[in-house]
């Protein structure tokens, strides 16, 4: 039945709202969480943004490039969350200290921990600069990408970068000093 | 490794949790039909508010105002308030019955007063729907409409099958499925048809077709509900 839907008509223009849910759902749920989103949270989250998806889906061109454009939704419903001052007092618990106990220190552990200590200092990074330093630096997509998902004027753009990885890098050097590393 | 290195190795995150995926998705097939119902409700209040009253009668009774009111009105009328609209606004019948079924949901409707309601909508969507009558280029508009009459019908089958009614939520997706045999929700309707089918114990019925549930739809996300539903959680 797959087979005699995929031959049945031209390419569609606009991409399939279910085939999106699917794909995109996990990208979409770690880009709220990134972005500051409580666990509990998220599923409520996550069900605002595939909804104004799902409106703005006729609009959405084609050409352009999809998870940037979902991200700018997830980005808009995590920045009104936070708005919400009950949100912003979680955040502080969102990302506690994690103090490493272990006494093993294998070359994956080390990794994990790099990753564990990445994600801790990304959520130190004002909302506004980590939403551009996540779409350039996890993600990879280019500045002026990044400045039209977001609506942003190119400079400004630039300079959030800039300034977002001036504040992740601090934020990581404070988190090592804290677990007593160089 | 530098910080902004460990940064590109992040990745954009593992699978996210399968129950908090289906739970969404679920919730998302309900609110777009509320919203679709919504929406369209509101469209035919203030078209007919515009319509009947463009001078506000007390000052500072806003259109905002008469709106909200209107919509009050609208949503406790119930089955009579649809009746006298229906009686009112004749040229508006056919919106009214299209959108209508899933507020009569709510007001608690009994399956004979539903049933001769929506095989007045039959015949014209019939029309509608049969390829011959079409025009050569169907517009989004009525693809969207299309799509609102399919979940009208699905919904009554929901509110039935929600009030313990299997053998008339079984009826109306068969309803649905000689109008729509290619619809756009014919997953969900042959989901609520299996659920139906097996709440009558008709369970030899329930297999059959959601063994063809799973052949046609292999990747549904509906398939653990039909499961949960027929083999227990």
């Amino acid at each position: 039945m797959r087979i005699v839907k995929r031959e049945e008509g031209p390419k569609p223009v606009v991409p399939d709202f279910r085939e999106i849910f699917e794909t995109q759902f996990s990208y979409v749920w770690h880009v709220l969480k990134r972005l500051g989103v409580a666990e509990r949270d998220l599923e409520d989250l996550a069900q605002q943004v595939f909804l104004q998806v799902h409106g703005q889906l006729p609009k959405f061109v084609s050409s352009r490039p999809l998870r940037p454009w979902l991200f700018s939704f997830a980005y808009h419903a995590a920045s009104n969350y936070r708005a919400l001052s009950r949100h912003r007092v979680e955040l502080s618990i969102v990302a506690p200290e994690q103090p490493d106990t272990s006494p093993n220190a294998d070359e994956q552990l080390i990794t994990r921990q790099e990753l564990e200590l990445a994600e801790l200092a990304l959520a130190r990074v004002a909302l506004e600069r980590r939403a551009v330093l996540l779409l350039h630096e996890v993600e990879g997509h280019s500045v002026p990408e990044i400045a039209e998902s977001l609506n942003l004027p190119l400079n400004t753009a630039y300079s959030r970068l800039r300034l977002a990885r001036q504040e992740y890098e601090q934020a990581v050097r404070r988190l090592r000093a804290q677990r007593g590393e160089a | 490794m530098k910080p902004l290195e460990t940064l590109r190795a992040l990745g954009t995150g593992d699978e996210a949790p399968a129950e908090a995926k289906q739970r969404v998705y679920s919730a998302l097939m309900a609110s777009m039909a509320a919203v679709a119902a919504t929406t369209t409700a509101a469209t035919m209040v203030q078209s007919s508010a515009l319509s009947s009253s463009p001078v506000p009668l007390i000052a500072g009774f806003s259109n905002a105002k008469a709106l909200a009111v209107a919509a009050g009105i609208w949503l406790i009328g119930g089955a009579t308030g649809a009746t006298l609209y229906s009686a009112l606004h004749q040229q508006e019948v056919r919106i009214v019955y299209v959108d209508r079924p899933v507020l009569q949901t709510s007001a608690v409707a009994s399956p004979a007063e539903i049933a001769p309601r929506a095989s007045t909508v039959s015949a014209p969507l019939a029309a509608a729907v049969d390829p011959s009558s079409k025009p050569a280029s169907a517009t989004s508009a009525s693809l969207a409409s299309q799509l609102s009459r399919e979940r009208a019908l699905l919904d009554l089958a929901r509110a039935s099958a929600a009030r313990g009614e299997p053998a008339i939520s079984l009826q109306q997706t068969e309803r649905h499925r000689a109008q729509f045999p290619r619809g756009k929700l014919s997953e969900e309707r042959e989901a609520m048809a299996i659920r139906a089918l097996h709440s009558l114990g008709r369970d030899d019925q329930a297999r059959a077709r959601a063994q063809a549930f799973r052949v046609a739809y292999p990747n549904s996300l509906l398939t653990p509900a039909i499961d949960s539903a027929m083999f227990g959680p």
